[in-house]
């Protein structure tokens, strides 16, 4: 009894032990670009809760969020490297092969991120943050991102 | 005489209810063919154009039509689109009199949109998704006749290439398919909810991806709209049953948004697998009809 509670601890350990081992080991470019874009989203989230009014506006978290996320843009423009289209990720092969016109909307986003970067006023607020989602985040996962699966 | 009776063996009798069989098919396929007939159009009636903009919207119709080149915002028709078994080249829908649907009457639309019939008898395949248009109420299939009636016309020659066989088998396919009779509002039910499952049923035909299909293709009406995988790619149409208790979106107002904006305003996953063209027709829509889908989407547990 004691022994079987043991080893069930044991594996419950080793389970654990293994799980910390997968994320330490969450390194490449699949990883790194899943981390940029969860950040991307984190530091997008709180700019359309100020157009919606959820939040007030303020010129400056607009200013830093957006360098952020044109930095993070920037840094994922370059985290698309040759086999980075298996494993878990819903990158499309498309990236790869139509790979001009990734890298334009790419760079479409990251210019609309440094537009955002200079809004100094609410009402610039909503059509710069829908420039910066609908050409950027929604024409990019309209083509090259696959949808989610069960 | 008693030897003559003899002659009748088993085989005679397999025979005679094998052609039996084969003139009721006939028959049946010659019935199934049978076009709705001109008195199915009310009398006098003149079409509202801005309505069916609307409906053209709500359909998303120029996401499968869409032309090539300098047709782009035209349903000229001619894009390559994968379906299960192969490939399929959607029509020209523009009022071209040679190519497109200039010379079809009203009566040949209708039977289109209801019944997947073209005016030369042809059956349709299902990915013209006719099998949720059929919902749709007279009126705004006229209306929606009427104003890709408006669009400039263009000259595109898409042939549609259907088998014999898949069409003879279609036409009995259709008849276990096609709902019963345009939607009517459920009477518990305010208008607001019953606008947003005409909507969701009919043009904008929702259930067509998010409803799984069985064995033969029909959809599942046990779990409608429960989520399926895609026809065209790999990945799945989510579920769109429990989005309030899933907290996928806070409340109706909240969807409404999310259909309007899509990932402009950071609603993640509204984008892929064919959803970010269906939001961007959809953000065409009025708020009214916007927040009835979502009235009703909210609705379903």
């Amino acid at each position: 009894m004691a022994l079987a509670t043991a080893a069930m601890l044991a594996g419950v350990a080793m389970a654990g032990g293994h799980g910390g081992a997968k994320k330490m080991a969450a390194t490449g470019p699949i990883a790194e670009r899943q981390q940029a874009m969860k950040d991307i989203k984190s530091n997008f989230v709180p700019l359309v809760k100020m157009v919606k009014g959820a939040q007030p506006f303020d010129a400056a978290t607009v200013k830093k969020n957006a360098e952020i996320i044109a930095a993070k843009l920037q840094a994922s423009a370059k985290l698309f490297p040759e086999g980075s289209d298996t494993g878990d990720t819903r990158a499309k092969p498309e990236i790869w092969t139509m790979s001009e016109e990734f890298q334009a909307i790419m760079n479409t986003a990251i210019e609309k991120a440094k537009a955002l970067a200079n809004v100094s006023s609410p009402d610039q607020l909503a059509p710069a943050v829908m420039a910066l989602g609908g050409e950027g985040c929604k024409a990019c996962h309209e083509k090259f991102r696959k949808p989610k699966q069960k | 005489m008693a030897e003559k009776r003899r002659t009748l063996r088993w085989w005679h009798i397999l025979l005679a209810v094998l052609a039996l069989a084969g003139a009721g098919v006939a028959f049946a396929y010659q019935r199934l063919s049978i076009p709705l007939p001109e008195s199915a159009l009310p009398a006098d009636y003149r079409p509202d154009v801005k309505n069916g903009e609307r409906m053209y919207f709500a359909g998303g119709c120029i996401s499968c039509h869409r032309g090539i080149g300098p047709f782009v915002e035209l349903p000229a028709g001619g894009r390559k689109m994968k379906i299960p078994g192969g490939e399929i080249v959607p029509p020209n829908i523009t009022p071209d009199d040679e190519t497109g649907i200039g010379k079809w009457r009203p009566i040949d639309f209708l039977n289109a949109m209801r019944r997947g019939l073209g005016p030369d008898g042809t059956h349709y395949i299902p990915a013209f998704p006719y099998t949720s248009y059929a919902w749709m109420r007279t009126e705004d299939i006229l209306d929606l006749f009427a104003y890709l009636k408006t669009l400039e016309p263009v000259r595109n020659e898409v042939p549609l290439k259907t088998a014999r066989l898949d069409r003879f088998a279609l036409a009995f396919w259709k008849w276990l398919a096609l709902p019963p009779r345009p939607f009517r509002d459920l009477p518990g039910k305010d208008a607001l909810w019953n606008r947003g499952a005409y909507l969701v049923l009919g043009p904008g035909h929702c259930g067509e991806c998010h409803t799984p299909r069985n064995g033969i293709f029909l959809l599942d009406r046990n779990r409608w709209l429960a989520g399926a995988p895609l026809l065209t790619e790999k990945g799945d149409a989510p579920s769109l049953r429990g989005l309030k208790k899933r907290k996928r979106y806070k409340d109706v107002n909240d969807l409404m948004q999310a259909l309007k904006y899509g990932e402009a305003m950071g609603y993640e996953d509204l984008s892929a697998g064919g959803m970010g063209e269906v939001q961007s027709n959809l953000s065409r829509l009025p708020d009214a009809d916007l927040k009835a889908i979502a009235t009703y989407l909210m609705s379903l547990d």
